[in-house]
């Protein structure tokens, strides 16, 4: 069953002579658990897609179905709300909030959708995670790794059934790198969560379960690599 | 941490740095609007305190109705106290005397004595017919005492009284006569047997909180009174708020028309250092965005922090206008004294305190409103990008520019709303000092006893005849103690000629040292025709007033004379009569009038004057059989008055500039701060520090311009507005354009610039290129 669905995704900055064409007639389909790898070049349109895809800016022409729902038919507050329950995000600088403790930053979303955390699966995450000992430390006495681990506990803790992911790694040494990569996909298969990652890193690429590439706004997939 | 808004607090613990300038421009205004109103209130506790002991506690006055409907009136739920009073020889130009003093005589009930007028200092109110108050001044004069027989002397009798009390009456040292208080069946005895008519006034007082002016007009129509019989204590009603008097009226006007300018500058003030530390934090908002905060929460979220911010800046503030104003009260009580000295202390005005913290709080929602939008707006593709892009649609014209001012100028107009409050905040500062300016001048002018000609004496003859005579004047002047004596002869009623439908005046001479204060205290601006009235046959001067028709270049028939009018006075003492005055030299005065004596002699006394000084003057006026009148007490509160008011206004003018500079220098830091890191981008390319300072400085150049050009064409209409309503319409003095103030206020404006170029600049010289490319 697919989880996602892109139908004809195009997307246009500017018009006339100075029209940039950042996404050209895309379209594919993500099954439910998938975890895809997003490749390309710097300026070939990596960014844009994922911002279509969860949401964040709008797309020229086209649709993007996620669990059944064309978001961008919905109002702005309902994909808000869409957004907070259904999609976890990870962002390269990992964008903590630095004044909060690894737990407070794990559990804010949860906060931000008027719930109480849920004590049993927050422990669960904070040892899937390897930050057991460090729920109350603040971003700044964390190392890259151990930031970026937060930030996947943020994106996971509202059990959202996608996470998109710009280059998670894009921070970090090669080892921290791996742990963070194993960590996301062993969290992703034992909650069933679909992952759809941009990343240089051609090891990353080729540990993905599909690999799709960007070029000139053109999305060419690479197929499943297990397959 | 229960709720997402949890993370306010800890924000602003961590984020202290960055949340100071905020917190202060909150802290700036609460204590501003605190110290105002609390000054205000303690400004209305004093005026109540002087307005009872001077003018009574009492709002109306009823003069022409029976008894029976005094007691009716006094029968309403809206009236607090009623009172009743009759006199005799009140103005003392009748033959009433208490052992050899001029007497005035008195029936009052005994609420009058002990409630409406606090007045006896002694003893107690006459109970039964044969006791009586009398003046306080009698004990130095006769040497009497509570208990002591006194006898009143009246054209057609005698009466004996027994002295129960003392009481203090102002008016009674002015005129240098004594008072004599009956209860009033005693008063009526003798009314009676002098043969003279009642003459009842009946004074209410109203209950605190009501609409007086509502009841006012209630009393008038249901009991037919007619204006002219109904009297207002202007002080007490104006302390109610309900006061028709139009320069109370105006007083309101413009402490609100301040207190929105303070509202105004303090939004502002507020909105900008927010504006900044919205801009500062955009991925910050990007990411909650992005983590599913829907707009709404932002603005909450940017609302509570606002908020916050208030629970630090509004205790400190209102603790802080508490301090200022004790120090000022302090500083008017003890450093003018005479009328302030009744002002409170240590006085809580919780007037103040909640005007403050609801001001505070009203301009933080305010301020906050269009941050708080702004950080809502934020996308969250922010947050995934990692960087904010600004948006800029124009290239800068380095044409006829260094490239570095271009892109200054090109940073000041890049945002509206940025480029709008700047110029608000500079231009506000500008308003304020205007505004203010001309509520200065009126305090110049409306206490201008304080200038030379004032005296601290006055002989007058009961009538105002002209029969001070030259001789006396001389022999006043040499006596010891007396620094200079000077006349003026007079002549009311005065017939003329129907012109401009007039058809009386009142005559007045002018001696030569009153010619000279005229031009040296600007009486009036015209020296040219005050040199010709006073060595030019028939010429006259006139005194502006709102009922006077008569201008410069009138001619009027005064006598056998065509007089033309060469001079108008605006700003003088003399005048205000019934009739126009025209106001001529002494040898004209003596022609027209045929008169060479005076009708009032001023006397300006040594400042080591002592009081046998003063008795031995007081002989002088009581042998030639004169009234001598002392005004040094009501110089004194004058002086008092003049002073605290002066404090006031410059303390005022002080604070406002400290608010635009401390507005201008944060105002254009933050500007800095939120673009550090293109600055240090741009260091990193090879801009120089000076470079750097210019182009700050190019940015600041365009807010100073544009707050000018604003602030000078609001700004002066205001000033005009304000000088028209307060100063020309009483005193006449025609409208200027304050270039002064202009010029002031643009020298101000230009050092708070360059003193806010200095700071950041200096803040971004002293980091390292990587430092400042990193920064946040």
């Amino acid at each position: 069953m697919d989880l996602l669905e892109a139908i004809s995704v195009s997307k246009t900055y500017g018009g006339g002579d100075t029209a940039v064409h950042a996404l050209k007639d895309v379209s594919f389909t993500v099954p439910k658990g998938e975890f895809t790898a997003v490749v390309g070049e710097s300026g070939s349109g990596k960014t844009t897609l994922l911002n279509m895809l969860g949401g964040l800016d709008t797309p020229t022409d086209g649709k993007v179905i996620i669990d059944g729902k064309d978001i961008f038919s919905m109002k702005e507050s309902s994909l808000t709300i869409f957004r907070r329950r259904n999609i976890g995000f990870i962002f390269q600088s990992f964008n903590l909030i630095p004044e909060l403790t690894v737990e407070q930053n794990i559990i804010f979303p949860v906060l931000l959708d008027y719930r109480k955390p849920d004590k049993a699966y927050l422990e669960e995450l904070l040892k899937v995670l390897g930050l057991e000992d460090r729920r109350c430390y603040l971003p700044c006495q964390l190392s890259g790794g151990q930031q970026q681990r937060t930030a996947i506990g943020r994106a996971l803790i509202t059990r959202p059934s996608l996470i998109l992911a710009d280059e998670p790694t894009g921070n970090l040494d090669s080892r921290n790198s791996s742990e963070v990569i194993s960590l996301l996909k062993n969290a992703s298969k034992k909650y069933e969560q679909t992952i759809i990652m941009i990343t240089h890193n051609r090891a990353i690429s080729q540990s993905a379960d599909r690999v799709l590439q960007v070029s000139d706004g053109i999305l060419t997939d690479f197929g499943r690599c297990r397959e | 941490m229960r709720s997402y808004l949890s993370l306010i607090p800890i924000s602003v613990r961590v984020r202290r740095k960055q949340s100071l300038m905020t917190v202060i421009c909150i802290t700036l205004s609460v204590f501003l609007v605190t110290a105002i109103f609390s000054m205000a209130d303690m400004g209305i506790r004093l005026e109540e305190a002087n307005a009872k002991q001077k003018h009574g506690s009492w709002h109306i006055l009823i003069r022409d109705i029976s008894d029976e409907e005094a007691e009716e009136i006094s029968a309403r739920p809206d009236v607090a106290a009623f009172s009743v009073q009759d006199a005799i020889n009140y103005n003392i130009k009748e033959d009433y005397y208490i052992g050899g003093k001029k007497a005035a005589v008195a029936g009052m009930n005994k609420t009058f004595l002990t409630d409406t007028f606090d007045y006896i200092t002694e003893g107690r109110f006459p109970e039964t017919d044969n006791e009586a108050v009398i003046s306080e001044n009698a004990k130095d004069i006769m040497g009497v005492n509570i208990g002591d027989s006194i006898t009143l002397n009246t054209p057609l009798g005698k009466y004996e009284y027994t002295i129960s009390g003392f009481e203090h009456d102002a008016n009674t040292y002015m005129y240098d006569a004594v008072l004599l208080c009956l209860n009033m069946s005693a008063f009526d005895n003798v009314r009676i047997s002098e043969g003279k008519s009642p003459a009842r006034e009946y004074c209410y007082r109203f209950n605190k909180y009501i609409n007086v002016r509502k009841s006012i007009n209630e009393i008038k129509e249901q009991f037919n009174i007619p204006d002219e019989n109904i009297g207002e204590n202007v002080v007490m009603v104006g302390l109610t708020g309900f006061s028709e008097n139009s320069v109370l009226q105006g007083m309101y006007i413009t402490a609100g028309v301040l207190s929105l300018l303070i509202l105004i500058a303090g939004v502002l003030m507020i909105a900008g250092s927010m504006n900044s530390n919205i801009t500062q934090r955009t991925e910050f908002f990007g990411m909650l965005r992005c983590i599913g905060a829907s707009k709404k929460q932002i603005i909450r979220f940017v609302r509570l922090e606002a908020l916050n911010w208030c629970k630090i800046a509004v205790p400190i503030g209102s603790g802080l206008g508490i301090i200022v104003t004790w120090i000022l009260c302090a500083a008017l009580k003890f450093g003018i004294g005479g009328e302030l000295s009744s002002i409170p202390l240590f006085g809580i005005s919780l007037t103040g305190i909640v005007c403050g913290i609801f001001v505070g709080i009203i301009t933080v929602l305010i301020a906050a409103r269009s941050p708080a939008k702004k950080a809502s707006k934020v996308s969250p593709v922010t947050a995934v990008s990692g960087n904010v892009k600004v948006k800029t649609h124009r290239s800068i014209s380095a044409k006829f520019l260094k490239t570095e001012t271009a892109l200054g100028i090109s940073h000041a107009s890049a945002s509206k709303k940025n480029l709008l409050l700047m110029t608000g905040s500079f231009a506000l500062s500008i308003i304020l000092f205007l505004s203010f300016s001309a509520i200065h001048d009126w305090t110049r002018h409306a206490l201008n006893d304080l200038q030379p000609h004032t005296p601290d004496l006055s002989f007058a003859s009961a009538d105002l005849s002209c029969n001070i005579t030259g001789e006396l004047a001389d022999n006043v002047n040499s006596m010891r103690g007396v620094k200079r004596a000077f006349g003026r002869g007079f002549k009311g009623d005065l017939a003329i000629d129907d012109y401009k439908g007039i058809n009386k005046v009142d005559l007045v001479s002018l001696d030569d040292i009153q010619f000279e204060w005229a031009d040296e205290e600007k009486w009036t601006k015209d020296s040219v025709g005050l040199e010709r009235a006073y060595k030019e046959k028939n010429c006259v001067i006139t005194v502006f007033d709102k009922d006077n028709p008569l201008e410069k270049g009138d001619k009027i028939k005064l006598g056998d004379d065509i007089a033309e009018i060469v001079c108008v006075f605006t700003d003088s003492p003399i005048g205000g009569g019934g009739n126009p005055t025209i106001l001529c030299n002494e040898k004209m005065f003596a022609r027209l009038t045929g008169e060479t004596g005076y009708a009032v002699l001023d006397i300006q006394l040594e400042k080591n004057a002592t009081e046998s000084n003063i008795s031995a003057i007081r002989s002088q006026a009581e042998a030639n059989g004169f009234l001598l009148s002392d005004r040094r007490e009501n110089n004194r509160e004058i002086e008092g008055t003049y002073y605290a008011f002066t404090i006031l206004v410059y303390g005022f003018i002080g604070i406002i500039a400290m608010i635009a500079l401390f507005n201008i220098m944060n105002s254009i830091s933050m500007s800095v701060s939120a673009r550090i890191k293109q600055y240090g981008a741009m260091r990193s390319v090879g801009m120089s520090a000076r470079q750097l300072t210019d182009m700050i400085a190019a940015e600041t150049a365009v807010y100073t311009f544009c707050g000018l050009v604003v602030g000078l064409v609001a700004g002066i209409p205001i000033n005009k507005l304000f000088f028209e309503s307060f100063v020309t319409a009483y005193f006449g003095t025609a409208w200027e354009p304050p270039l002064a103030e202009v010029f002031i206020s643009a020298v101000f404006v230009l050092i708070a610039s360059i003193l806010a170029v200095y700071a950041p600049s200096n803040r971004i010289k002293n980091m390292s290129v990587a430092d400042t490319a990193r920064s946040e």
